[in-house]
């Protein structure tokens, strides 16, 4: 039970080898849904720690190929296994995941969730070697896809325009750093020196397991030990938060591009985590400023001026940033630009009306209730809690939601600081 | 009030209802209790999509209407007199969308408290049309902005590329938005004409679902939903003669993409609407296009160790007002080389990737897919309401997929992948 009386959303296990476990146990799905994270610092081995998951899903001891793999997951009734890699603030995370049918629904199906957990373990521990290290075909093939997948940024202009504007604001800080990697790096990444870096990450990262199901807790925890019981090192520790960064004069960047629909994203410096004071007074602001399509930008830029189809804004809640971005025509920068910036200043001249304080309230509540039908979203959210040293307790957020003021979201408002605006036009 | 009798369909393996009723009005409504859920979440649809531009009106006049309305009326059923739609959701704290698709437009929330609020709300603005010059020309510049993104996006030209390339004559081959210059035609008339024929109870479906209680939502919408009037002759959509040859084979765009893109698509036309019929060539098309350009294929195994494909190969079978087609698409850096191999490589091993052990692992693949998909509220609403717009109940696909066989997934794949109808489309890097 948390303090409100709820009950917890996980239950936890400490188990050997620095991994953590936490199980949601629930009658609500009809899958049983897995995650292993292996987490790290975004430092400059970031290309070869993006690598590795993607090498690693080519093959294992027993599985050696794509085709065995796939094969072996269709007769587990089609269970998913992915491997890829988040940038969470300035930790790097890779995330091993497992989607598997419980097999209470599949009348003959036996031992299904044990299968897959083998078949997990094997994805992340038990990779297929060769002459010491990784096959170097793999590697080499992973290394083009890795490279073009890079490449391919710009394919997504609303991704890309969000991605540039990342690299110019946090320029000579770690957050400047692609969660995918850098293509400067990709050439000198080596199968056997890949194989080291490999051993050294996987027996020293720290672990987070988390599985939500119709499962009993405790079979959950055995099964875990059985599949994960190995030695590993000490676990290395991870550099702490990323400290404030002062604003300057504002950054302004313009690229040009064959396109038929400009983008413009700013980007601003709050510094509130998870756990702060004005945490939820910010993540109201947000609701208020561009989350929903009540938001003053969706209803300024879009439904007043008709100058685009998409206004919104968001929240990066580790390194403490946020972002606005519209799809506008190039023409139109200066307005958008002007109008955009104008919903920030009357937030934090406290030009709140009842109806947007209203209305945003009862929608992130409202968001908060649903977020326990969904357990990717759970378990997301309360990996990053855990980092920031708290855990994800849904009812006592609703409440301290709840006791926020307008002055709080104004005062809020009032701190963040506009870095960076960049524009991708014609 | 006499409410309806209610109909209970049930699936024992999956432990899933689903209740429903026609009211007299001619709406179908259906229930699928789920306790325990925070989240109750409902979608009103209508058969109305892009291809629908030809029909006869409520008043059994014929109608031709401009490429792009279905869409057109999605964005402005938002706009009421009490103000925008989104906004008095926003008022009760739920998340709402909409869409719009080639034969089907939807309107949906999802909420976890206030729910009777939120539905009547979602009833009110879809039954209560309130077209106005105004909100329609301010709508025109959102949607222009719409499309101007889409047309950034090599995915999606790709697609539609694809599509204008096998079909010469039917609407699938129009953008589901329209163009800027057709969406320039539309009007608050023809906005109500097409709203009056294809937003009539007797074209629409009510789907809801999460942890309420069943008498109450069935009196709830009864009440709440308006009457209808008879109109005059049935609904006829008409679909131009679509020649069986593709319009043509090959077709490219320069776009700023790291490797080139292209899909590879086959078209099927004489397909039936709706019915058992259909839905089984949908399964049959998917597990066998799974099995041969899968992951687990010998064909994609070739094609990747002679580098050939990036990583994956995706693949997708749609039907729609008689016509039907089926893609295959990636990424390749041989772009000249690969569509030959594709071709060369359906033909020889299409034997092989259809073997007994293949087949039945698939067949256990779909199976499982099936039952992990119940665990979302959205897949049982959207699922539900599709397949009963094709006269299906989504609870026996369970059993038209156990009931497949080899023999007819071979024959359904030599007649769907026939080299005489496929038509090749492609994204490549630009040149500068």
């Amino acid at each position: 039970m948390t303090e409100n009386n709820q009950p917890a959303l996980f239950e936890r296990f400490e188990m050997d080898g620095s991994m953590s476990l936490s199980v949601n146990s629930n009658r609500k799905l009809k899958n049983i849904i897995v995650k292993m994270f292996v987490l790290a610092d975004l430092d400059e081995s970031y290309t070869s720690r993006s690598l590795v998951p993607m090498v690693l899903r080519r093959g294992t001891t027993r599985l050696p190929d794509m085709q065995a793999l796939r094969r072996y997951r269709e007769s587990l009734y089609g269970c998913t296994l992915g491997s890829s890699t988040i940038k969470v603030g300035e930790w790097q995370a890779a995330v091993f995941s497992l989607d598997i049918v419980n097999e209470a629904f599949l009348p003959g199906a036996e031992s299904l969730f044990e299968k897959g957990l083998e078949l997990l373990r094997e994805l992340i521990f038990d990779p297929l070697v060769e002459d010491g290290a990784f096959s170097a075909d793999y590697v080499a093939r992973e290394k083009d896809l890795l490279a073009t997948n890079i490449r391919s940024h710009i394919d997504n202009k609303d991704e890309y325009a969000v991605l540039r504007c990342t690299e110019e604001m946090c320029a000579g800080e770690p957050y400047r750093r692609h969660e995918m990697g850098s293509l400067d790096e990709i050439d000198g990444i080596e199968p056997g020196a890949l194989m080291d870096f490999y051993r050294d990450w996987s027996s020293s990262s720290p672990l987070a397991l988390y599985v939500c199901g119709d499962v009993d807790p405790e079979q959950v925890r055995e099964m875990a030990a059985a599949a994960f019981s190995f030695e590993r090192s000490e676990p290395k520790s991870l550099s702490a938060l990323p400290a404030a960064v002062e604003v300057g004069q504002v950054r302004e960047v313009r690229e040009q591009f064959e396109v038929n629909q400009a983008k413009l994203v700013l980007g601003f410096r709050h510094g509130i985590c998870p756990g702060d004071d004005a945490y939820e007074a910010l993540l109201l602001l947000n609701t208020i400023l561009g989350g929903f399509s009540h938001s003053k930008l969706f209803q300024n830029v879009r439904e007043k001026a008709s100058l685009a189809y998409s206004a919104r804004s968001w929240v990066e809640r580790t390194k403490g940033l946020l972002y606005m971005s519209c799809g506008i025509a190039t023409e139109n920068y200066e307005q958008a630009l002007e109008i955009s910036l104008a919903q920030l200043d009357a937030i934090s001249e406290g030009e709140i009306s009842d109806g947007e304080f209203d209305a945003s309230l009862k929608t992130i509540l409202n968001q908060n209730r649903m977020l326990e039908d969904n357990f990717p979203g759970l378990v997301a959210s309360d990996f990053i809690w855990r980092l920031h040293g708290g855990e994800l307790d849904l009812a006592g957020l609703r409440e301290r939601l709840e006791r926020v003021s307008r002055d709080e979201i104004a005062a809020a408002a009032a701190t963040i600081r506009h870095d960076t605006t960049y524009f991708l036009h014609s | 009030m006499t409410l309806p009798e209610l109909e209970k369909l049930s699936n024992l393996t999956l432990k899933e209802e689903v209740y429903r009723a026609t009211l007299p009005s001619g709406l179908e409504v259906s229930f699928c209790p789920k306790p325990g859920f925070q989240k109750r979440y409902a979608c009103y649809s209508t058969r109305f999509g892009s291809i629908d531009n030809e029909f006869t009106g409520s008043g059994g006049e014929s109608l031709r209407v401009p490429d792009g309305i279905a869409h057109f009326l999605e964005h402005t059923l938002f706009e009421t007199p009490k103000g925008n739609a989104s906004d008095l959701f926003a008022l009760n704290g739920a998340s709402n969308n909409a869409s719009t698709s080639f034969t089907q437009t939807t309107y949906l929330f999802a909420a976890s408290d206030r729910f009777w609020d939120n539905l009547g709300l979602l009833i009110d603005f879809v039954e209560n049309p309130c077209f106005q010059d105004d909100k329609v020309e301010k709508e025109r510049g959102i949607i222009e902005q719409e499309i101007k993104g889409y047309d950034d996006s090599p995915g999606w030209v790709n697609y539609r590329g694809l599509l204008g390339n096998l079909f010469s004559e039917h609407p699938v081959r129009i953008d589901i938005a329209g163009t800027v210059e057709t969406i320039a035609e539309i009007d608050t008339a023809t906005l109500q004409s097409c709203y009056d024929r294809f937003y009539h109870p007797s074209n629409m479906h009510l789907f809801v679902v999460g942890d309420l209680d069943r008498q109450e939502l069935f009196e709830f919408v009864a009440e709440r939903s308006r009457a209808a009037e008879t109109l005059e002759g049935e609904l006829e959509r008409k679909y131009p003669a679509e020649p069986a040859e593709v319009f043509k084979a090959e077709g490219e765009v320069e776009m700023d993409v790291a490797a080139t893109k292209f899909i590879l698509g086959f078209k099927e036309t004489g397909i039936p609407l709706a019915g058992e019929e259909l839905v089984r060539r949908e399964l049959l098309s998917d597990l066998g296009l799974d099995l041969l350009f899968g992951s687990s294929s010998d064909l994609f195994r070739e094609l990747y160790e002679k580098q050939l494909v990036h990583d994956g190969l995706w693949s997708g079978y749609d039907t729609l007002g008689g016509v039907a087609y089926a893609m295959v698409g990636g990424d390749t850096s041989s772009p000249d080389e690969f569509p030959g191999r594709l071709l060369d490589g359906i033909e020889s091993r299409l034997g092989e990737a259809l073997s007994r052990d293949n087949f039945e692992r698939k067949k256990r693949q779909f199976i499982g897919d099936f039952v992990r998909r119940f665990s979302s509220l959205e897949f049982i609403a959207h699922g539900f309401t599709t397949y009963l717009f094709r006269d299906f109940d989504l609870f026996s696909l369970i059993d038209l997929i156990n009931g497949l066989e080899r023999e007819m997934l071979e024959e359904h794949l030599h007649s769907l992948l026939d080299p005489d109808r496929h038509s090749i489309f492609k994204i490549i890097p630009r040149s500068n």
